[in-house]
Order: structure tokens, then C-alpha cells, then sequence
């Protein structure tokens, strides 16, 4: 089974594309991956889940700031945020996103989902 | 941590024999001791007290006269009545008033420790946990639709605050002498807490009518209001110092852009053309998007929100610039979006 790793490697792949975090609907981190793996610990902070809350269901947002660029796409089970330098192919990420989601939505509900979210270290 | 038990009682001997009693029990119980009605209402106002335990005669305010206030305005803390003057109605009549229990003097000590461990597990039946925020905690109570009393203690401060939960609606709030909204923005503003949680909901009233998400916010607010009074916002080029991501300032004051609005017109219309827009205006709507926005921001050490773009499946989509109250300019979801955001986020 392919684990979550391998699966947003096309994201990860994008040039200037630093990270990758996915969410679910209640903000418990699932997944996380740094291009620098020391650079941020998401898990230290405890107002995802508000942020999430306060999404309300948005489909997708863009968050740009002096330095950085925070890509918000939602899937079935909760959110994805894809961090990446300002000035990144966005369109790169989103194309993306288009192509992998569904696929992983696709996977909910088969036998074994439980262990896609094996935490990857 | 110990639990603080008021012992009230006019009897001065009784109260140090409990007192040396329960303060010597496994270093459970710090205990309070006062000996009338009045000096006892003065302490649960400005100290955290687990549990009242009463005489009923007593003079200037007597136990039921006591019990039927703390009934009334701190219905999470559990009161055990002693008396030595009792009947059978006696003890009926304090448990419809809302004693938790109901002994006869003279009593042994061991029934009393009996009486307050039962209460005090009582308390966390339905839970304990550690360490957790309880905004996030409690939007999962609402989610649940659960009626409960919530004890909180602030990891830091150790201060006690009680939330009263009615079918996942938060009616009230406790926190020292503060009830209601007030409470709750304090309880709600705490990072680091741990929860007890009893499977009943002890308030009476309805002190609360916001709905929890609102409150939450509200609470968000107030805190990082205080906060950046108290730290004003650390220069750019000093990441890492950690305080940036916990000063929410979005954007400017009022008054500084003095039409920030046409300023945003002017840089749309030359991409969008004159109608491929709504006209920009102010919805502080938003501003709790973007203070949170803003926050995570800085948590990526990526520099001030310049501007978002957030797709609600809608027929159009919004275009965000923060301010004192966030500029939102309405787009066609097919809009060119890179090169607005690229546009709006021009310094």
C-alpha cells in the first residue's frame, strides 16, 4: 500500500513547494512533511483545529505573505496545506491537487483506510 | 492538585478537628475554615473552593440560607450539610435545596472523607484531561451535543473556572466571582488546561447566549488585544523569537490608508476590467479569518499576510486584504487569481 509520503510526492515535487500538511476535519495533523524536516512542529501549536473550525467548509484558499505563499485545499476527510516560497509554480500545486485528491478520496471507505494515515516518519 | 474544601461551622473546636483531620489526610484536601454564613460567601468569591462543607445553625447567615446560594450562584460546587439538630425531613429538605450530602453530627471523620471522595469522583466520571486547549475541547462537546459541568485549571496560573454545558450548548460560566460571558472569555483564553468532567450540568440559569464559535472568537480577540498591549509586534528579520506568531495584528488602523478601498479599485480594475468585479468594501466578518491567517503565518516565519483568495464554491470568490476591517473584493470564481493576489500584495 502506498504510503502518504509517496502519495503527495508530485506536490512535494513542485519547485518551491517547503512543505505539506494534512489536516482532518477536526485539525488532528495526519501527515506532515518538510523539505527541511526540522524546520516547523505543527503538532506544538494546539489552534489548528480552530483554524480548521473557522474554514467553515471553504473549498480552497490562498494565503499570500511577504515571504511565503499557504495553499488551503480541502478534501473529504479534512484539509491540506501546501507551503511553498513566494514566487512558486502555484498553478503547478493546484493542478496537482486536482489530480491527487479525488484519488484520495477515492480511498476512503476501503478496507484498511486506517492504515493509510500510518503516520510516516 | 489538592482540593480546596470550606469547612463552615460556629463551632470553633469542631473546625480545628476537622481541619488538622483532612489537612493530614494524604495531602488531598487544603482546607479553609470560617465560621459563619457571610464570612463563607466572602471566600467563594475570591478563592477556588471544591467543596462547602456546612452547618445549618448557625448565626447571622444560617446553612440552608448559605446552601441555597451557592445552589444558586455556584452550582458546581457540591455542599455537604451537617447538622446536629436534624430530622428526617431535615436531610430531605437540604437535598431538594441541593446538598450533595447530608450528615449527622456527631460524625466520624472517615465518613466525611468518604462523603467528599465520593463527591470529587463524582466530578470526573465522565473524564479527565490533560494539557489540552479547551477551545478545541469543547467545540468537540458541542459537536456531541453532551450536557456535563467542565471544571478547568489553567496549567500556569492554577486557576479554577467551571463551563456548564446543556445539550452541547455552553449556558454558563464560572470563574472565581466572575459568571457568564466574562467567565467565559477568560476560561476560553486559556492555552494549557486540564479538564474534569461531570456527567450532569449543574447550572441553573441561562447566563450565556452567544454560541460557543462566537465566543471562542471573542475570546481570541480580547486575549490578543491584550497581548499586543503587552508586547508590541517584534520587528521583521527576527524570526524564531517565538512571540511573533502570538501577536495577531491585522494589518493597520483605520484612518491610516485614508481610502485604502479606492486604493484596491485601482489596482483591480486594470486586471478585471470595470464590471468583472463588486466594488471593494470593508466586512469584519473576516477578521477572525485573517487574524488566523495571520498567526499561522507566522508560525512559517513567512512574513505579514498580504492578501487571500478564498474559493467558498460559490458563484464568486473573495479577495482579501486585511485591514482594521478586512477589504473584500468579490471576483469571478474564474478570475485571473495569481495575478491579482500578485497585484494586492505589492508593497
Amino acid at each position: 500500500m502506498v504510503t502518504l509520503k509517496e502519495f503527495f510526492a508530485d506536490i512535494m515535487d513542485v519547485e518551491g513547494v517547503e512543505g505539506l500538511i494534512l489536516f482532518s476535519r477536526q485539525g488532528e495533523i495526519l501527515h506532515k512533511e518538510f523539505r527541511n524536516e526540522e524546520s516547523f512542529e505543527p503538532e506544538s501549536r494546539d489552534w489548528w483545529g480552530l483554524f480548521i473550525y473557522t474554514l467553515d467548509g471553504i473549498e480552497e484558499a490562498d494565503f499570500v505573505f511577504r515571504k511565503k505563499w499557504l495553499y488551503i485545499r480541502k478534501t473529504n476527510n479534512g484539509y491540506l496545506f501546501v507551503l511553498a516560497k513566494r514566487g512558486a509554480p502555484v498553478a503547478m500545486v493546484r493542478l496537482n491537487c486536482d489530480i491527487l485528491l479525488p484519488n484520495l478520496q477515492d480511498m476512503e471507505g476501503q478496507k484498511g483506510w486506517g492504515r493509510f494515515f500510518r503516520r510516516n516518519k | 492538585m489538592k482540593k480546596s474544601i470550606l469547612i463552615v461551622d460556629d463551632d470553633k473546636k469542631l473546625l480545628a478537628s476537622l481541619k488538622e483531620g483532612l489537612d493530614g489526610h494524604k495531602g488531598k484536601y487544603r482546607v479553609l475554615t470560617v465560621s459563619n454564613g457571610r464570612k463563607a460567601i466572602n471566600v467563594l468569591k475570591t478563592r477556588d473552593v471544591s467543596v462547602v462543607v456546612t452547618d445549618l445553625k448557625m448565626p447571622e447567615i444560617n446553612g440552608i440560607n448559605l446552601l441555597s446560594y451557592i445552589s444558586t450562584r455556584f452550582p458546581d460546587i457540591p455542599v455537604i450539610v451537617m447538622t446536629a439538630y436534624g430530622t428526617s425531613n431535615t436531610e430531605k429538605l437540604v437535598r431538594n435545596e441541593g446538598a450533595s450530602d447530608y450528615l449527622k453530627k456527631p460524625f466520624k471523620l472517615k465518613a466525611l472523607i468518604s462523603s467528599l471522595e465520593g463527591i470529587l469522583k463524582r466530578q470526573v466520571e465522565g473524564g479527565e484531561l490533560h494539557n489540552v486547549s479547551p477551545a478545541m475541547f469543547l467545540q468537540l462537546l458541542e459537536v456531541e451535543q453532551r450536557t456535563c459541568t467542565v471544571r478547568v485549571i489553567e496549567n500556569k496560573s492554577h486557576k479554577e473556572g467551571v463551563l456548564f454545558f446543556k445539550e452541547g450548548f455552553l449556558i454558563d460560566a464560572r470563574l472565581s466571582g466572575l459568571f457568564g460571558e466574562k467567565a467565559a472569555y477568560e476560561i476560553l483564553s486559556w492555552e494549557k488546561t486540564s479538564l474534569a468532567i461531570e456527567n450532569q450540568c449543574r447550572a441553573k440559569k441561562k447566563r450565556i447566549q452567544g454560541d460557543l464559535q462566537a465566543l471562542i472568537l471573542e475570546a481570541m480577540r480580547l486575549k490578543d488585544e491584550k497581548r499586543s498591549v503587552q508586547h508590541p509586534e517584534a520587528p521583521e528579520g527576527a524570526p524564531g523569537d517565538g512571540r511573533d506568531e502570538e501577536v495577531i495584528v491585522v494589518g493597520g488602523e483605520e484612518g491610516q490608508e485614508p481610502d485604502g478601498l479606492e486604493v484596491v479599485r485601482k489596482r483591480v480594475a486594470p486586471i478585471l476590467g470595470g464590471n468583472g468585479f463588486v466594488r471593494p468594501y470593508r466586512d469584519s466578518s473576516w477578521n477572525s479569518l485573517v487574524a488566523q491567517a495571520t498567526r499561522i503565518g507566522a508560525f512559517f516565519e513567512a512574513g505579514d499576510l498580504k492578501a487571500g483568495f478564498i474559493n467558498r464554491n460559490e458563484q464568486n470568490s473573495y479577495l482579501l486584504l486585511p485591514g482594521h476591517q478586512t477589504i473584500v473584493v468579490e471576483v469571478a470564481l474564474d478570475c485571473p487569481r495569481d495575478r491579482l493576489l500578485k497585484m494586492l500584495s505589492k508593497d
